[in-house]
């Protein structure tokens, strides 16, 4: 078995910061250090170099985005670790503004989601690994607000599942696995999709998760 | 007043003999031409002066400017001592022959109002008095009556030598410096008349030109006399100088009449326009116009709260009484103050006319009170209910707050614990067990804070059940003891009642956090339509209503009910809030 994800965890809850690392710890992570706000987090991150950090939005002193703020700094000085941002209600405008320059190592749950240890774990996993993880809920408030007249209204209802899902970060194997089908059937949904939203093909998830958001968006 | 009276009787009558001793000196003189005309003439300008002066005094006594008018005069016959034919009179005569020129500048640069503005003034003034002394000196000290031209004069009993080249350089001297500071006294005055307003000037004005025209011209023969120039001038301004002296005080009358007049005339205007009901931004027009000042400004009382009002009722401040350039001229009616007019001080020096003024608009002012009076309510409903807006969002702020950081992050850890202690189940029954008891001790908690929170947005007890069981549980909860006296047998609108608890509230959480009180009671009765709230303790006083978010805050859910609060908290005496809110 190859060596455990590093993890550093900021929340300035101490009882969800200790769960937290329980959890993590129960599923075989290695928590590196905990941070109470976004200065502690920086300094650590720095120390630590972990492969992840899981930050929470609101941390003193303002309790407003501080987190946000630390994670695009994170992203920006350190660029080996990945930033998984949690926050106790959908923003979409904060997802987004996170995942808008680029949605390599980086990710957007809410809170509650970390009680679904095989998602949550599974989304820590990804980013660790460079790769990306959106809120489900996030997704499917960008797909419901299409207008009718839109291009998405011409994709049958499988390739939404898929589409949400490859926003969601998702591998295809991860979402093969999801919708229990094989993985050339996921492909040929991909391809579908692409050159019904007329999109450029991508290879690497990450980049695949950018372009739909990208279209996403402009809606 | 009486006493007034006799003491200006008095002087009249002095200003009478003094006259006619001089009137005597003059007739009886060897050195002066045509005596009986110079005698005369100097009588009636004398007697002018002592006249229009104490005109002047009687009409404002506290004004110094009628005593040196009066002065005037008085110091113009003492001059005539120089047609003394007695040596020793001759030479005091002579000496304080131009005192009266110092007088009436000191007159004029305190017109009208009596005082003199600036030290720099008074130093102006002073220096006159020391100039009209020292010029007649160097006649007396180095020339002889032949020098002078004048044959029969007396020697001067001060005379030390005949010495022309002293004589002229003393002269000269003196007079330029006279013609300076004449100068100034000039520009001085005409500044001041110029930023009088404009009621002011219509009296101001033949004063101010004729004795301003007297400064000019005295400046002129000072002048001609320092360059020795041409006797005809000389004689012309003399002439001239003595036709504008003796025409002051008439200009004086003249203006106080005049000024009657005109303000009668804008009285009766005033009264004509007054009676049609003016619109508000007329009244304090037709006020400007007929007091002649620009400035004016109308100002409102309200009773409730106590406080003056502009007409769009924003607060107004009055000036004080040591404003020097603002008065006040209050406005009652049956007794009761309804406003005030605060104008140019120089007003002051005419307060039948702003009296009689103030109390034609009496009326139309009280008019226009109750309208300010009506907008400073709109004004304090704007307001407060913008706080109230303001106060809500705050509060939603605090309760998401709250819900995050408490109930919300221990539901979620909880569920935290409760996946880890399931993946545990199995290989550490024990470990999970004692996980699930913390798990149960979080959701205790969770649960408390959120039963906490729900009293605090309104608690359930008070719709359900009323104010008695609800006062009671705030009783209960409070460290300081609190006893609950009196509240209402049956329930009260549930605003009321919602108002009255949070009222007890804020007040138990005060009496905690500041009064240092060892116990506080509470009562809430109804009376005369009101529940009256009262909350007191036996702290140590000295709370400050304007300290916090909490009593404003208060204040306004009290005044959105049209109930009034109020908090009386005397040093060391404890402190009791009261709200009173109609039902």
């Amino acid at each position: 078995m190859s060596d455990p994800i590093r993890v550093v965890i900021a929340d300035d809850s101490v009882l969800l910061r200790e769960g937290l690392a329980r959890l993590l710890e129960e599923f075989g992570f290695e928590v590196a250090a905990q941070a109470g706000d976004a200065e502690d987090l920086l300094r650590k991150v720095g120390s630590h170099k972990p492969d992840v950090a899981v930050v929470d939005v609101r941390m003193p002193p303002t309790h407003t985005d501080e987190g946000l703020r630390a994670a695009h700094e994170i992203r920006a000085t350190y660029p080996e670790t990945g930033v998984l941002v949690l926050s106790q209600y959908v923003e979409e405008a904060y997802a987004l503004e996170l995942l808008s320059e680029s949605t390599e190592s980086t990710g957007y749950l809410l809170k509650d989601r970390v009680a679904d240890v095989d998602s949550f774990t599974d989304a820590v996993r990804r980013v660790a690994n460079g790769g990306s993880a959106l809120d489900p809920e996030v997704v499917a408030l960008l797909l419901g607000r299409r207008r009718r007249e839109d291009p998405l209204q011409s994709i049958t209802p499988r390739e939404r599942e898929v589409l949400g899902l490859m926003a969601e970060g998702r591998s295809n194997a991860a979402i093969a696995e999801a919708l229990v089908v094989t993985e050339r059937a996921v492909e040929k949904h991909v391809t579908s999709i692409f050159s019904k939203l007329d999109l450029t093909p991508a290879v690497e998830d990450h980049r695949r998760v950018l372009a739909v958001l990208a279209y996403l968006r402009a809606a | 007043m009486s006493g007034l009276r006799r003491a200006l009787g008095l002087v009249a009558i002095e200003g009478v003999v003094v006259g006619l001793v001089a009137l005597a000196i003059v007739l009886s003189s060897d050195h002066i031409d045509a005596r009986a005309f110079q005698a005369i003439l100097g009588l009636f300008i004398g007697w002018s002066w002592i006249g229009a002066g104490l005109i002047a005094w009687w009409r404002r006594p506290d004004n110094r400017f009628g005593v040196l008018m009066t002065a005037v005069g008085f110091a113009f016959f003492l001059s005539s001592l120089a047609a003394a034919d007695a040596a020793w009179l001759f030479t005091i005569g002579v000496l304080l022959s131009a005192v009266y020129f110092a007088v009436f500048v000191h007159m004029l640069v305190a017109y009208p109002d009596g005082r003199i503005g600036s030290d720099r003034l008074r130093n102006v003034v002073i220096a006159g008095y020391v100039i009209a002394v020292l010029g007649p000196l160097p006649s007396l000290l180095f020339a002889t009556p032949e020098r002078l031209d004048c044959d029969n004069c007396p020697q001067s009993v001060l005379f030390i030598e005949d010495n022309g080249t002293l004589y002229t350089i003393f002269d000269v001297l003196t007079s330029l410096i006279a013609v300076v500071l004449v100068g100034y006294v000039v520009f001085v005055t005409l500044a001041r008349f110029r930023d009088a307003p404009q009621a002011r000037r219509r009296a101001m004005a033949p004063v101010i030109w004729s004795g301003a025209g007297l400064l000019v011209v005295l400046a002129g023969a000072l002048l001609t006399e320092a360059v020795d120039g041409p006797e005809a001038i000389s004689d012309a301004t003399d002439l001239l100088g003595l036709f504008l002296f003796a025409l002051v005080p008439y200009g004086f009358v003249f203006g106080v009449l005049r000024s009657r007049v005109l303000q009668a005339g804008a009285v009766t205007e005033f009264l004509h326009r007054i009676g049609d009901g003016p619109d508000p931004s007329d009244l304090r027009d037709l006020l400007s116009t007929a007091l002649g000042d620009r400035s004016l400004q109308v100002v409102y009382w309200l009773d409730r709260p106590r406080k003056w009002v502009d007409a769009a009722g924003h607060p107004a401040v009055l000036p004080g009484d040591d404003d020097p350039a603002r008065a006040v001229t209050r406005v009652e009616r049956e007794g009761r103050a309804v406003g005030a007019l605060i104008h140019d001080r120089s007003l002051c020096e005419d307060p039948e006319l702003v009296g009689s003024v103030a109390a034609a608009a009496g009326l139309s002012i009280e008019n226009e009170r109750l309208q300010a009076q009506l907008r400073a309510r709109v004004e304090e409903l704007r307001a407060s209910r913008a706080r109230i807006v303001a106060a809500g969002t705050a509060e939603r702020r605090r309760l998401e707050r709250n819900l995050h950081d408490g109930a919300q992050q221990r539901l979620v850890a909880l569920s935290l614990t409760l996946r880890v202690a399931q993946s545990r189940l199995r290989k550490d029954p024990d470990g999970a067990e004692a996980m699930i008891a913390g798990a149960q001790e979080e959701l205790t908690l969770a649960l408390e804070e959120l039963r906490e929170l729900a009293r605090g947005i309104h608690p359930a007890v008070l719709s359900d059940r009323g104010l008695e069981p609800a006062l009671a549980a705030l009783a209960g909860r409070s460290p300081v003891p609190v006893a609950v006296e009196e509240t209402p047998t049956e329930r009260l609108p549930p605003a009321v009642e919602a108002a009255a608890y949070f009222v007890v509230a804020e007040a138990l959480t005060n009496v905690v956090k500041y009064a240092g009180a060892s116990q506080a009671r509470i009562s809430i009765s109804r009376t005369n339509g009101h529940a009256v709230v009262e909350v007191a303790d036996d702290g140590v006083g000295g709370a400050d209503p304007t300290r916090g978010s909490g009593l404003r805050g208060l204040a306004d859910r009290v005044s959105a009910l049209d109930g009034t609060l109020e908090l009386r908290s005397p040093q060391g005496a404890g402190t009791v809030l009261r709200a009173s809110i109609p039902v």
